[in-house]
């Protein structure tokens, strides 16, 4: 590993991974602090609507009972700005190398030192599981944090949390190795975004219809999203191991294939 | 040792070929130009050889090494300036060069300083601050501190001012005394002459002229006078191209070797001759427009 590589992909995720990280600490320190006070108007008799039960439903890809603990964690974990701030940095990461440095005409001089594109390809990919890592562990920490600073003592326990904190890891991983190939080949960075932005709102369209629409459900094992679900996860009490394991699989198999493509291409001037 | 080799270079994008079979040895210590028209290859060239570009046929092989398999070892011997460099945003000289430091794991803050401050840059302006002619030197000192065996530069002087056209010369004479290769690519021919021992001229992908400076001065074309002492008539000989024709003055331009005019005109009458310096310009043009079609080695 090219200690120079890493340090100048380090100094390029740096703002982005700072903005995202905030965000994200921010939203979970803040729906953890209001979950007692939204718990108290959120009662069962809301679940009986088949409208929020609907939306609920689509919102963490299961059928929901009850109202509980479990139920807002779950929220917090899949809620939009959430999602929003994971796969934003995700994508934009994951697309600064070839695409964004081919677009604004840097990769000459990234490339014209003494380096391999495999070499660049790992650093970038070092440094952005590593910055993945640490938004994910910012997301733990402010969740963490809120539930203490509300005294919420009925809450998931810690072992639950770290599960969904490493499945949303996974589904990091899994969605940057997608962008990583949506950009291997790429002349322009807005192209190398689209694909994965709508294979993503794709995604979540197939969750939210699946519960409500058979033809969904048959398609929904397509779904990166399908493989993220913390309201099962919370409810069985149980580390989502073979989902993070098709994450996982996912991920290498599009990082190896944009690495293979990467180190093939031409990279023509910006 | 050719430092530069090239054999059936060529390079397609889709139907257009951008580069065509191009034939290229450049010696180590030669101080070499590249020189065409926007468009005709020289970028393309430049960029094969650095390998971020795969041929579409031949090979090339820099410092001995392949440049698309093995340029990682051959980019180790080599400083790169791009054309039309970019920066990010957040790079300055200071920032820059510890990069490159260990990216190429080598002491070059002081060798690097010393540039920064001959070509007048602030060390920690950062590029976005910066503009099109101090990026451009920020480029030429990353490319350059590390006092590579070969020097590849795209356009150097593009966006920088005169003064500092003529220190960048001044240095590229230094490293080339010192032992470095330099090859560089330029549109103007001004850039090349009185720089540079060899040029190639390339157009729309091909070598047209592959000559040593001198040479090339000696088929430029020049400038003649000649006053005839009594009335002249005929024709003139199939190297001059007469301009303007009386009995006793005929201006032109001489299109070959002086010697054949010399030994012509010792067969006339001639009152009095004139010859002016070589117009490498109009030569260049030529090859630009496609009027001329020599290739020598």
């Amino acid at each position: 590993m090219n200690l120079g590589l890493l340090h100048r992909a380090a100094r390029e995720a740096l703002g982005l991974t700072m903005l995202c990280g905030l965000g994200i600490f921010l939203f979970q320190l803040l729906f953890a602090l209001l979950t007692p006070v939204l718990a108290q108007d959120f009662s069962d008799q809301f679940l009986k609507t088949r409208m929020s039960r609907f939306f609920l439903s689509a919102m963490l890809g299961a059928e929901i009972d009850s109202a509980g603990p479990s139920l807002f964690a779950a929220i917090a974990w899949t809620h939009p700005v959430q999602l929003t701030l994971i796969f934003w940095h995700a994508i934009a990461s994951a697309t600064r190398v070839p695409a964004a440095e081919v677009e604004r005409g840097t990769i000459d001089l990234l490339l014209g030192w003494p380096v391999s594109r495999w070499q660049v390809f790992a650093a970038e990919l070092a440094v952005f599981a590593l910055s993945s890592a640490l938004i994910v562990l910012v997301a733990l920490g402010g969740s963490r944090l809120g539930l203490w600073l509300s005294g919420a003592s009925d809450g998931p326990g810690l072992s639950s949390a770290c599960a969904i904190a490493l499945n949303l890891y996974a589904l990091c991983l899994a969605l940057g190795g997608l962008a990583w190939l949506c950009s291997a080949g790429a002349e322009r960075r807005g192209r190398a975004i689209a694909t994965p932005v709508v294979l993503v709102l794709v995604s979540m369209l197939i969750n939210f219809l699946a519960p409500v629409w058979e033809p969904a459900k048959s398609l929904s094992f397509l779904s990166v999203l399908h493989y993220y679900q913390p309201f099962a996860s919370f409810a069985r009490g149980a580390w989502p191991f073979g989902e993070v394991a098709v994450l996982l699989a996912f991920a290498v198999v599009t990082s190896a294939l944009a690495a293979l493509w990467f180190q093939r291409r031409d990279l023509r001037a910006g | 040792m050719d430092l530069v080799v090239t054999e059936q270079l060529a390079k397609c994008y889709g139907a257009r070929a951008a580069l065509a079979g191009l034939d290229l040895r450049i010696p180590e210590g030669s101080l070499f130009g590249f020189l065409g028209p926007n468009g005709a290859g020289k970028s393309t060239t430049l960029r094969l050889l650095l390998g971020l570009l795969r041929p579409s046929a031949g090979r090339a092989w820099l410092c001995g090494f392949d440049a698309w398999r093995e340029g990682r070892q051959a980019r180790a011997e080599v400083g790169y300036l791009p054309g039309e460099l970019r920066l990010p945003g957040w790079m300055s000289a200071a920032s820059g060069l510890a990069l490159v430091e260990r990216v190429r794991k080598r002491a070059l803050a002081r060798a690097g300083l010393q540039l920064v401050e001959r070509l007048r840059l602030d060390p920690r302006v950062p590029a976005r601050q910066m503009s099109s002619g101090m990026r451009q030197k920020l480029g030429l000192v990353l490319a350059l501190a590390h006092e590579p065996r070969l020097l590849v530069l795209d356009e150097p002087s593009s966006a920088l001012d005169p003064l500092v056209q003529l220190e960048l010369q001044a240095i590229l004479r230094e490293r080339s005394r010192a032992g470095t290769t330099i090859v560089f690519s330029s549109h103007s021919l001004a850039e090349v002459d009185g720089l540079c021992e060899r040029v190639a001229i390339l157009r729309e992908g091909r070598l047209v002229a592959h000559e040593s400076l001198a040479t090339l001065r000696a088929l430029a074309p020049r400038h003649v006078v000649l006053r005839f002492e009594r009335a002249r008539v005929g024709e003139p000989p199939a190297f001059l191209e007469l301009e303007t024709r009386t009995p006793t003055l005929w201006r032109g331009t001489l299109c070959g070797p002086v010697q054949e005019l010399l030994r012509w005109a010792a067969a006339e009458s001639i009152a009095d001759l004139s010859l002016g310096e070589a117009d490498l310009e109009s030569l260049f043009h030529r090859h630009y427009r496609g009027e001329s079609n020599s290739v020598s080695a």
